[in-house]
């Protein structure tokens, strides 16, 4: 059965419709697209060009600056052509930094060379001053204190020496020479030593002469004792005997030896005497004895503290002896390490000075030479024109 | 003298390098050498020249301060010495006030 429904008809004209619209919708997309690549074919030449303006304004403003430059370079010239006073102080301010730079260093050189003087001089004194310190001064404080104790000591005798005096008057003078020979004996030791050992001597000598006497007195006396007493007896016998036998011979007799008696009385009280004396003599010796000693103590403390103080002395005068010629050799090569170091910057400056001096006259060489070329040299005003206008002005 | 000639002149004479760069500006710039430009050019150079006389004459000043304090050296005890290297250092103080003085006289000159 080939009958067509109404449906049928209806869907078929639905659809032809339906792809007319879709046939009709891909026209109109087709003719955006081609509009599409033809602006954008456009956009991209109008880009393009646009870049090219760009790239060209940047090229003439380029050739703008450029132009600029030369314009500056044009007045730079300007200015030298017209010997700008401008133009050459520059360089001459550039000259003068420079020289400014190069005296800075030369101050520098100096500011070395002056610290390290300083430097080596100050450790030099610092030495010298350790030096003298440990090797002269030490040593003669330390003499010095010991004279200090010499001087205690001495006075302590001397007070000593004074209570003596006060106990034995008779040795007095000797004491009192002893006193300043004490305070003193540091300088006169050795005399104070010889007059301490005369004295001990003369002390001793004194001292066995008194014992002698002492002895033989008592012998005298005791001789005489014994002889008075034999007398006694002999005279109690003669007198007996005269008085029995012949008076007058007897009392004679007797009267002679009652005078004998006498005599050996007057014999005992001398040898009394003398006795006496020896024995307060020896006694004075006695007690001198020990001033003596003390001041033989002295004279040995003196001896020592002298030859002390020469040792002191004769170390001093031999670290003397190192420490000044090692001063003097320490200063002459300080002197020589500077001399050395002042010649050697002399000679650079020499050499510079010789250098400036040779690029000096090579400049002046040069300028002559420039002189002389531009005396044939085309003018940029002919002479001849120059001339009119000198005429004109005047 | 051509510009070439001129050129290789300045670049043969010893310059204060930014003064050669200055000036081979100056003679690149210039279209056509005339005699003025060539005088400008040895205004430069003596001018550089006077300046290295200068520095030569305080360089040598210098030199002869330096033998003498050298000569004078072992005859001067340490105080003495200090002495004189203080002088010294004031001397040397007076020599870069006259350069200076020197340097800017010429420069008012100019």
């Amino acid at each position: 059965m080939a009958t067509k429904r109404f449906g049928d008809i209806t869907r078929g004209a639905e659809a032809e419709v339906i792809a007319r619209k879709r046939e009709m919708q891909l026209r109109r997309r087709e003719k955006r697209d081609a509009r599409r690549a033809v602006w954008h074919e456009r956009r991209g030449r109008a880009m393009a060009t646009l870049t090219r303006v760009k790239d060209g304004v940047a090229g003439a403003y380029r050739n703008v600056v450029y132009g600029a430059g030369a314009v500056s370079n044009v007045c730079a010239t300007a200015k030298i052509m017209a010997g700008s006073p401008e133009y050459r102080a520059e360089i001459a301010d550039y000259l003068a930094g420079k020289t400014r730079d190069g005296i800075a260093a030369l101050d520098d050189t100096w500011e070395k060379i002056h610290a390290e003087y300083t430097n080596r001089e100050k450790a030099l004194i610092d030495g010298a001053k350790n030096a003298w310190r440990e090797h002269v001064e030490d040593p003669v404080n330390e003499f010095m204190a010991d004279y200090g104790s010499a001087i205690k000591a001495g006075t302590v005798l001397g007070v000593v020496v004074k209570g003596a005096i006060a106990t034995a008057p008779i040795w007095a003078p000797v004491t009192v020479a002893a006193i300043p020979a004490a305070v003193t004996g540091i300088a006169a030791g050795a005399a104070v030593g010889v007059s301490g050992a005369a004295l001990a001597g003369l002390g001793y000598g004194g001292y066995k002469l008194g014992k002698a006497a002492v002895t033989i007195g008592k012998e005298t006396i005791e001789g005489a004792k014994q002889g008075m007493a034999d007398l006694k007896v002999d005279a109690s016998k003669f007198r007996k005997t005269a008085e029995g036998v012949v008076t007058q011979f007897g009392y004679a007799l007797g009267a002679e030896l009652e005078a004998q008696i006498a005599n050996a009385k007057q014999r005992i009280e001398t040898g009394k005497q003398e006795f006496t004396r020896v024995t307060a003599e020896l006694d004075g010796m006695i007690n001198a004895f020990p001033h003596a000693a003390k001041a033989l103590g002295a004279e040995w403390l003196a001896g020592k503290l002298g030859e002390k103080a020469t040792a002191a002395l004769q170390k001093a005068e031999t670290t003397q002896g190192i420490v000044r010629p090692a001063l003097f050799e320490a200063e002459a090569s300080l002197e020589n390490g500077i001399g050395t170091r002042l010649l050697i910057l002399s000679g650079k400056n020499r050499a510079q000075a010789a250098k400036y001096r040779a690029e000096s006259i090579d400049l002046s060489n040069n300028v002559t030479a420039l002189r002389a070329s531009a005396m044939q040299m085309p003018t940029m005003i002919p002479v001849e024109q120059q001339v009119r206008v000198e005429e004109r002005i005047q | 003298m051509t510009k070439q000639q001129l050129i290789e002149l300045v670049q043969n004479v010893h310059l204060e390098e930014n003064i050669q760069g200055l000036l081979f500006a100056f003679i690149e710039s210039v279209p056509e050498l005339k005699a003025e430009h060539v005088d400008a050019i040895a205004d430069i150079l003596q001018y550089q020249a006077d300046f290295y006389d200068a520095t030569a004459d305080l360089f040598d000043a210098q030199a002869e301060e330096c033998e003498n304090l050298a000569a004078n050296m072992q005859t001067l005890n340490a105080q003495e010495q200090t002495d004189k290297l203080a002088a010294l250092k004031t001397y040397q103080d007076n020599l870069v006030a006259q350069v200076t003085k020197k340097l800017d006289e010429l420069k008012a000159k100019v």
